[in-house]
């Protein structure tokens, strides 16, 4: 597998390098802004994108942005946003932008490398990845009617990995259960909160996650 | 206009209409006496002597300004035009008299209806007000002169005339008499209420006394009273006699008028003074001097332009101090040639203008320099913790990161035993990031900033101790400026603290726009206990306004900002 990593804080660029050689990916090129990365992208040509979310010049949201466009770009180029944002706002954002094939992780991922390299792993098979710390908190918030409450321990689990952007085999491969179970499962949990059912892995995390958030 | 300005108009111009019509149908042919013959000339003067006599007791009422009076001052010009009509003949003159006596009377009844509307509680003026509206309207519709012998030779054809029924005019004739002696009596007892003196008021009632004679006289014999008969002289000789004394009376109410105009103009002039910068204009227009410009001196010693703005003295321009106590505190510019006129014009009055001005820009520019530092104060803290963010961003986290990073590697190349306690380092160092994410988070959420206030409070409900509602209209809501932003921000998370520590059940919050206008209604449903100080400023340095109802079923804020 071939990245490339931006981020403007060159300790934890190089930092990132050296953990992904040591896991035997291919890190093409480093940059420290989001300004040269079309042509990083297409003298590379890699599977994934590493960005940061906030580079110069005005250390905000830069790296959303640059996603969006090498998504638009590069349809078979996947990107991986590192935040440091907990903020579900900023994975919806992105998930908004660009479609398909895009990663939302808490920076803190980079400490468990297996996070992280299943993260890249799942990118490069189409899958989308949302970090599960921000499912938890869209799904663990107080609500005033839970229509939530409805949900079975097993249907809720399920709903979770859902919007962390598992397909539904790989939801199956994590539960141990086969994958018509976990088809059953999803659209019983569609129903009852009353979204349309879908199969598009993308489609179905920016639904879910926007009515975990929004829907009081 | 006011309904009162207006019934004041009507009553002058019933006054105005009336005295025309008077003078020219009485004046001429007094009560239908052919103007030939000796003693014409005498006669002459003494009607004009009677009709002077009752426009005078009618300017005296008139003036009073009150509605009854007026409308009674009104009724006796009616009484007197009415004579002068009895004895219409075909001069051109007296067509023109005719007309204008018509006027009289339509604004004499507009008058009447006002003052019924206006004060309900006049028995007697309403009476005897309709007893003339229903005598002068018989009179005019039955009374054909053809039929009457005496007026037949030189009278003219009755253009109002409906049918000619002559017992019905000589019944209307009787009431008008009834009726005009009934306003002599009422302007009787309102001259004798009035504050002139015990001279003044008997001759004045006795000169209305006389007019009320005459006119009875003249209307129960139309026609038929002559100069060899005593009793046409009577009307006229009486108040001929007393003219000089009702000039007297009426004296003091003529001067109340003129003081109360002037009092009227005084006051229009204050009240443009009163405008802001009114006093510069009326300056301008009095020297005729459009430089004219007003700096106003503050206690530092600078000067300050009539927008509160500090202002540099022009120094081609002339200057006239205006002094309070001996010392300058404002500073009049004009043309050089301007001095004279303007030294003229700086009346004691128009000086106190021209201080009173100064007070109010002083005010306005101390009130807009409060309002602009509580700005600077807030924008400072603000700054203070986006910087601390920044900071703490930048560095703390970034090496908390390579700590991570670096035990993560260490880990996987140590053996099982050591594996376990790099384990626990990285757990801890997780917990240390998350707890300055948390810090940092505390201050200004970078989404408040990056993705506006709804996607803020919307992630702020995300962690809320308490379920936090979050209504937004219209749901594509613009972004509001980022002070407002803040502001709003803020109220969200105090309204969120006291609703925690109240042991409310949750917190509402509802964002509206409307005409550029932002406002945020936050409640929460439990006894209070929030201190709203902090969240004034706020809303106040955002230039907004916070409304707090406090309750005993919970505490709501309403901030709006224009």
């Amino acid at each position: 597998m071939k990245v490339i990593v931006i981020d403007d804080m060159v300790l934890v660029r190089e930092g990132i390098v050296r953990i992904l050689r040591d896991h035997g990916i291919d890190v093409a090129a480093a940059a420290g802004s989001a300004e040269p990365v079309h042509e990083l992208v297409a003298e590379h040509d890699p599977d994934v994108v590493i960005l940061d979310i906030r580079m110069p010049p005005t250390f905000t949201d830069e790296g959303l942005r640059a996603a969006a466009e090498v998504r638009a770009r590069r349809p078979h180029t996947a990107v991986l946003v590192l935040s440091q944002y907990l903020d579900a706002a900023y994975a919806l954002q992105l998930l908004r932008e660009a479609p398909e094939r895009v990663g939302y992780l808490l920076k803190d991922r980079i400490m468990e490398l297996s996070t992280l390299t299943d993260a890249l792993r799942r990118l490069g098979e189409g899958e989308t990845v949302i970090d599960p710390t921000i499912v938890t908190r869209v799904l663990g918030r107080r609500r005033e009617s839970d229509s939530l409450a409805r949900l079975t321990t097993r249907e809720l689990e399920v709903l979770g990995l859902v919007a962390e952007g598992l397909s539904n085999r790989a939801i199956a491969t994590r539960l141990g259960v086969n994958e018509r179970t976990v088809e059953s499962h999803t659209t019983q949990v569609f129903q009852k909160i009353g979204l349309e059912p879908s199969t598009d892995i993308h489609r179905r995390v920016l639904a879910v996650l926007t009515y975990l958030r929004v829907n009081n | 206009m006011s309904r009162s300005a207006l019934a004041r108009w009507a009553v002058d111009a019933t006054s105005v209409c009336a005295a025309v019509g008077v003078l020219l149908v009485v004046g001429p042919r007094p009560f239908g006496d052919p103007p030939v013959g000796p003693g014409t000339t005498a006669s002459l003067v003494l009607t004009w002597a009677t009709v002077a006599s009752a426009l005078i007791v009618v300017a005296i009422a008139t003036y009073a300004r009150r509605p009854p009076r007026a409308t009674g001052a009104g009724g006796v010009a009616l009484a007197l035009v009415i004579a002068g009509l009895a004895s219409v003949d075909t001069s051109p003159v007296i067509r023109v008299a005719a007309v204008a006596a018509g006027a009289a009377f339509v604004l004499a009844v507009a008058n009447f209806v006002g003052v019924v509307l206006e004060t309900r509680s006049h028995a007697a003026f309403v009476i005897v007000g309709a007893a003339s509206i229903v005598a002068v309207a018989a009179r005019v519709t039955v009374r054909d002169p053809f039929r009457d012998l005496w007026c037949a030779p030189y009278c003219r054809d009755n253009p109002l005339l409906v049918a000619a029924r002559p017992d019905w005019a000589v019944a209307a004739d009787r009431l008008l008499a009834a009726v005009a002696l009934g306003w002599c009596v009422l302007a009787v007892v309102q001259v004798a209420r009035s504050r002139l003196s015990v001279w003044s008021r008997s001759s004045a009632a006795l000169g209305v006394a006389a007019v009320a004679i005459g006119s009875l006289i003249a209307l129960t014999e139309p026609g038929r009273t002559t100069w060899s008969d005593p009793s046409a002289w009577v009307p006229g000789s009486v108040p001929a006699t007393l003219i000089p004394a009702l000039l007297l009376a009426a004296h003091p109410h003529l001067q109340a008028w003129r003081t109360r105009v002037q009092a009227r103009t005084l006051s229009a002039a204050l009240a443009d003074a009163l405008q802001p910068d009114g006093v510069a204009e009326r300056l301008q227009r009095a020297v005729n001097d459009p430089s004219i410009r007003l700096l106003f001196l503050t206690a530092s010693g600078t000067y300050l332009g009539p927008d509160g703005e500090p202002a540099e003295r022009d120094s081609r321009q002339a200057a006239t101090t205006v002094d309070l106590d001996g010392e300058a505190i404002v500073l009049i510019e004009h043309r050089p040639r301007s001095h004279g006129q303007l030294a003229a014009a700086l009346t004691p009055a128009v000086t106190v203008a021209v201080e009173n001005e100064r007070l109010r820009v002083l005010a306005s520019a101390e009130l807009a320099e409060l309002r602009a530092s509580r700005r600077r104060i807030v924008e400072r803290a603000d700054a203070a913790r986006r910087r601390l963010e920044r900071d703490l961003h930048d560095g703390a986290q970034q090496r908390l990161l390579l700590l991570g990073m670096d035990l993560a590697r260490a880990a996987e190349s140590a053996d099982d035993d050591q594996r376990e306690r790099y384990r626990a380092a990285i757990h801890h160092t997780r917990d240390a990031l998350a707890e300055l994410r948390d810090l940092v988070h505390d201050q200004i959420p970078p989404v408040l900033d990056e993705l506006g206030l709804v996607e803020a409070i919307r992630s702020f409900a995300e962690t809320s101790p308490i379920p936090l509602l979050v209504d937004v209209e219209p749901s594509s809501l613009h972004r509001p400026p980022a002070a407002v932003e803040r502001a709003i921000y803020r109220l969200a998370r105090s309204m969120m603290d006291d609703g925690k520590s109240a042991g409310a059940s949750k917190v509402w919050i509802r964002l509206t726009e409307k005409d550029g206008q932002f406002t945020a209604i936050l409640k929460h449903d439990a006894a209070h206990t929030i201190d709203p100080t902090d969240d004034e400023d706020r809303v106040g340095a955002a230039g907004g306004r916070l409304l707090i109802t406090i309750g005993p079923d919970g505490v709501e804020y309403v901030a709006s900002f224009p």
